[in-house]
């Protein structure tokens, strides 16, 4: 699975000292954002964690150069990899160590990402959703119309889709789609179907799929699909 | 209805009393407990007696009639938490509960269920049970013996005890799946169905972490199982949201769009903060 890299607005403004909601481009010029980039935290032969906490809770360090450590948290639930907090003077043991500030921080309650963090996320991704229509939906119904019988997976922003064109005879091509309801509301989903085939001007024009033609709903994924005859073309 | 909501128990709260002299008060103790409802589904009800001093008598009549009621199934699926910060009713509150074997829980804050702890002495072995299972609000058999040390035989009867005395809510297992203690802390306002669309999704999601560890189950699977229930019981939302993204996108208003699709941000990151603090 993808994980989107975020930096959490507490450590932007106090850490990075930028604004709040500073675009992580505008973040990458912090070195630790660099290196939180760059995927320096992948290539770690060593996993060093802040605090105790486990599993799903682990926060790990980050280490880019000298001086500059950071602290990780991997939201699974969300798909985010957080940047929670950053430290540009570390000097192990010292008064500047960056780790007894990490803990510090974890001990106030104020490392993991909060309300202000997630709302900016979702309307990114809102967002994200809306720039990808109509050009790319557009553009995978034609490339699934191109390939009959095989899925043709993408994203509509942050919402992963998978569609299957199954020739009928008599009827035409009938379009399943599949939508990945993990990121994703109800609002959203009638967004992405109505993006899809902006021909089926009402819902009736749908159909609750309880597969693809090709394999059964992805669990993990939170599938549900839908099925329309698409419109000759 | 899903499985997760339907583990979930009410919540209600009464304020108690309104002011007034003993005698009105003792008045609208008897007024409040005969409009106490029976309770089909699993509901916490918290009297909230902060702020307004009371009369013992009047506590005596609203407190030992209804937690005698509870205690005996006569109003349903209910558990009694008495939310006062003051400590001379906590102690008339713990020797009622003594005295009269009532199930009664007390916190000094209604929005704190968790911190609501029995009124009367538990054995240890039995306040332990009850305290893991408030630990984690949902637990099974094993995982409330695995925590405590308990013996499994030991712990299914302790839960059982703690059942039929009205301190905890149980979820009835089939099959493989055993039975699920609920805490009163899982208590819900939110009624599933009667949200905003927007918000739909997260009622579920505040569970589902909880569920999945009471139960065993994939949290991403209880994801799917909800959403497909949600969608199949309710294609009329879906339906009307479809007609209103058809519209915008049939007169380019990318900017409805964007409000549309990001309507349920401020609901959903409330939900994630939440979850991200446990």
């Amino acid at each position: 699975m993808a994980y989107e890299l975020r930096v959490t607005a507490r450590c932007s403004v106090e850490d990075l000292g930028e604004a709040s909601d500073a675009p992580f481009d505008t973040l990458a010029g912090h070195a630790i954002v660099e290196g939180f980039r760059n995927k320096h935290w992948a290539e770690a032969s060593t996993v060093k964690i802040v605090g105790s906490g486990a599993g799903t809770r682990t926060i790990r360090r980050l280490q880019y150069g000298q001086d500059n450590r950071g602290a990780m948290w991997m939201d699974a639930e969300n798909g985010v990899l957080w940047l929670c907090a950053a430290h540009d003077r570390h000097r192990s043991g010292e008064p500047d160590d960056a780790f007894p500030y990490f803990d510090l921080l974890l001990a106030d309650g104020r490392l993991y990402p909060v309300d202000k963090d997630y709302e900016a996320l979702f309307r990114d991704r809102a967002n994200r959703l809306i720039d990808s229509i109509p050009e790319e939906a557009d553009r995978l119904v034609s490339a699934a119309r191109d390939l009959p019988g095989q899925e043709v997976r993408g994203h509509l922003g942050s919402v992963a889709v998978t569609l299957v064109v199954e020739s009928v005879a008599d009827v035409g091509d009938e379009l399943f789609v599949a939508v990945s309801m993990r990121e994703a509301d109800v609002k959203q989903l009638a967004i992405v179907l109505a993006a899809l085939v902006p021909e089926a001007e009402v819902f009736d024009a749908w159909r609750f799929a309880s597969s693809l033609p090709t394999r059964g709903l992805d669990e993990p994924a939170a599938e549900v699909a839908y099925s329309t005859v698409l419109p000759p073309r | 209805m899903s499985y997760e909501v339907a583990m979930r128990p009410m919540l209600t709260t009464a304020r108690f009393p309104r002011g007034g002299a003993a005698a009105e008060q003792r008045r609208e103790a008897q007024y409040l407990f005969s409009h106490v409802t029976v309770a089909e589904s699993p509901t916490v009800l918290v009297l909230d007696l902060r702020d307004e001093f009371i009369d013992s008598g009047a506590l005596y009549q609203l407190v030992v009639p209804l937690a005698e009621a509870i205690r005996q199934r006569r109003m349903g699926h209910y558990a009694l938490v008495v939310a006062t910060d003051d400590d001379a009713t906590i102690e008339v509150l713990r020797s009622l509960s003594c005295e009269h074997d009532l199930p009664l829980l007390v916190t000094r804050d209604p929005n704190q269920l968790q911190a609501a702890e029995p009124a009367s002495r538990m054995s240890p072995a039995k306040a332990s049970v009850f305290s893991a299972v408030k630990h984690s609000r949902m637990s099974t058999v094993a995982q409330v013996a695995g925590s405590t040390g308990v013996g499994h035989t030991s712990a299914s009867n302790l839960l059982a005890d703690l059942v039929s005395q009205g301190y905890l809510f149980r979820a009835e297992g089939s099959g493989r799946q055993g039975h699920v203690y609920i805490h009163p802390a899982s208590a819900t306002t939110e009624v599933y169905g009667e949200d905003e669309e927007a918000g739909l999704l997260e009622p579920f999601a505040r569970d589902l972490d909880a569920v999945a560890e009471a139960t065993g189950r994939p949290r991403e699977e209880l994801l799917a199982e909800a959403w497909r229930e949600y969608l199949g019981n309710h294609s009329e939302i879906l339906a009307a949201a479809y007609s209103q993204a058809a519209e915008m996108l049939r007169h380019g208003d990318r900017d409805g769009l964007r409000r549309m699709a990001s309507a349920s941000a401020k609901e959903r990151a409330a939900g994630a903060a939440e979850r991200a603090k446990r």
